[in-house]
């Protein structure tokens, strides 16, 4: 599922370092919000991406890039994202999915598969 | 990278050390390739879009923020400020993520004004700034009855100072004093905010501090609870909430501490509080009456497929100051600034808009210091009226009752949506 009852994480990481690493496709941001990795890539340029836009409404909840900062789930590199969106036990990511079309879950879908997994990123099912 | 981002992008960073000794920072499509884009305002709105416009156009663009302070004082969980569960300090961001890790150049000044002719902005030192593209997300301004110390009756509705001007106001009050606090007339920013504000003062006084013989007594203008009414009716009903609907401020005297104001058709009413919490009703900021941007209204019109301006061109507005259906609150803020960045990358790379838009507002609210409710809507891009409307108007606004495991959920919530807006 989406979201996991476990661990309780309190502590923003407002403040957390960052370094940049030049890159040949752009520049590579190792970011470190609360102890995990996160390696964010700037492109060179900008494409369309329907998917992309479409997914942007997951990362408030789920992270940027689909990466979660605590023990809700991340979903960056899920390619499984469109069999169980509208499934979760969690009452408000169900509300959340009541509002998508099955194609544009698809589109999210296709987006969030080609995004790198961070290190700690939490992203098991099994709850 | 090629050699020309490269070369674009240490021009930039010269002309931008450049800006600190001419008067006009020379940014601009004339001077380089490179489109300039500037955020006024780095809010949740404004933070999330220039944070996207880099995140998804990268070397293709450059991204100046305009903002006048250097720490943001989120307004999501403020609340629970007033009630010992957390610091200010805890909901403070600063912009060092946009800086180094998305090369957005930051100005720490305020802007005068808007010249929409020549694409350039004024700033406070009136130095000017040149723009392909204005994103603005300047949030609120407030519409006051009559000219009085807002040290003295605190709305608390931009967070930070004022926020711990009220805790302080709240924590002198002793077993009997009246809390008083207005609602605005809709729209505003935060539709469950007041509410939440209500039952978790009340739920502090009742049972933190064990006052039995205090009142929290609420003014609203709105006719009935606008959002989440069965939740915020338990919740009054059990911290012992006075609500009084229909109840329109006229006069707030700081002096005193006493309100006039009309309830129902009775005007000349007057209450007297040791602490009175007047929220003011809600325009858009004073930047965007300013530069001529509301055609007559009190938000300003926007095309909802980009946020710009249907008053003019390259100037957009996200956030509170826009007007449509959506609420005015930091999720959905952030959620309309990721489709305003696509948008502007498309407009600048002469791409069509994104046709279907869509956009999600989800909230928790606490309503005592162990107990949260939360409140969801998922908005659809209404083509004939121009609008953005609930996607299905018999399900949403969906929302849960308060509950210790959405209190515990709440921040886990607020953790991702900062972070996906601040770092």
């Amino acid at each position: 599922m989406l979201y996991r009852k476990s661990k309780y994480l309190w502590g923003l990481a407002l403040i957390s370092s960052f370094a940049l690493i030049g890159c040949g496709g752009g520049t590579t941001v190792d970011s470190n919000p609360s102890g995990t990795t996160q390696n964010i890539t700037l492109p060179t340029s900008f494409s369309v991406n329907d998917g992309r836009l479409l997914a942007a409404n997951c990362a408030q909840c789920h992270g940027t890039n689909g990466n979660s900062v605590n023990s809700w789930d991340s979903i960056a590199g899920k390619s499984d994202i469109a069999g169980e969106f509208y499934e979760d036990e969690n009452a408000l990511m169900g509300a959340v999915a009541h509002g998508f079309t099955q194609n544009e879950v698809d589109n999210i879908a296709s987006w969030l598969k080609t995004l790198p997994k961070n290190n700690n990123s939490n992203d098991d099912n099994d709850d | 990278m090629n050699n020309k981002n490269r070369l674009d992008r240490r021009d930039f960073i010269k002309y931008l050390s450049l800006g600190a000794l001419f008067s006009t920072i020379p940014l601009s499509s004339n001077v380089a390739t490179i489109p300039h884009v500037v955020v006024v305002g780095a809010g949740f709105a404004g933070s999330t879009c220039a944070k996207y416009l880099k995140l998804w156009g990268g070397d293709s663009i450059n991204v100046t923020i305009i903002e006048p302070n250097s720490i943001y004082v989120s307004p999501i969980l403020s609340n629970l400020v007033l009630n010992n569960q957390i610091t200010t300090n805890q909901l403070s961001f600063n912009y060092d993520k946009h800086i180094n890790s998305y090369q957005i150049n930051m100005i720490y000044k305020s802007v005068s004004t808007i010249d929409s002719v020549n694409k350039e902005l004024v700033l406070s030192d009136n130095s000017r700034v040149k723009y392909d593209k204005v994103i603005l997300a300047p949030g609120i301004d407030f519409i006051k009855t009559n000219n009085y110390d807002f040290t003295k009756v605190p709305h608390a509705w931009i967070a930070g100072e004022q926020t711990n001007i009220l805790k302080t106001q709240i924590d002198s009050m002793v077993d009997g004093d009246y809390f008083v606090m207005t609602i605005p007339k809709s729209p505003y920013r935060c539709p469950p905010g007041p509410y939440e504000r209500a039952c978790v003062v009340a739920d502090y006084l009742k049972n933190s501090k064990g006052f039995t013989n205090s009142r929290v007594i609420v003014l609203d203008e709105n006719s009935d609870i606008i959002v989440e009414k069965q939740n915020f009716q338990n919740a009054f009903n059990a911290h012992g909430v006075d609500y009084r609907p229909n109840c329109k401020v006229t006069q707030v005297d700081d002096t005193n501490k006493t309100l006039t104001y009309t309830e129902g058709s009775i005007a000349g009413k007057t209450i007297t509080a040791t602490v009175l919490n007047v929220i003011p009703n809600q325009k858009a900021a004073k930047i965007i009456f300013d530069t001529g941007l509301t055609g007559g209204g009190n938000f300003a019109p926007v095309n909802l497929l980009s946020y710009e301006s249907t008053i003019k061109s390259d100037i957009h507005i996200i956030g509170d100051s826009h007007h449509s259906s959506q609420p005015k609150a930091g999720h959905i803020g952030n959620s309309e600034a990721k489709i305003c960045a696509d948008a502007v990358l498309r407009i600048l790379s002469n791409n069509p808009l994104y046709q279907n838009p869509k956009t999600n507002s989800a909230c928790y609210s606490p309503t005592s210091s162990t107990e949260a409710s939360w409140l969801n809507a998922v908005y659809k891009y209404d083509a004939v009226n121009n609008n953005m409307i609930l996607t299905d108007s018999s399900y949403y606004p969906k929302s849960s009752p308060s509950s210790t495991y959405n209190y515990r959920e709440m921040f886990k919530w607020s953790e991702n949506l900062f972070a996906d807006t601040f770092s």
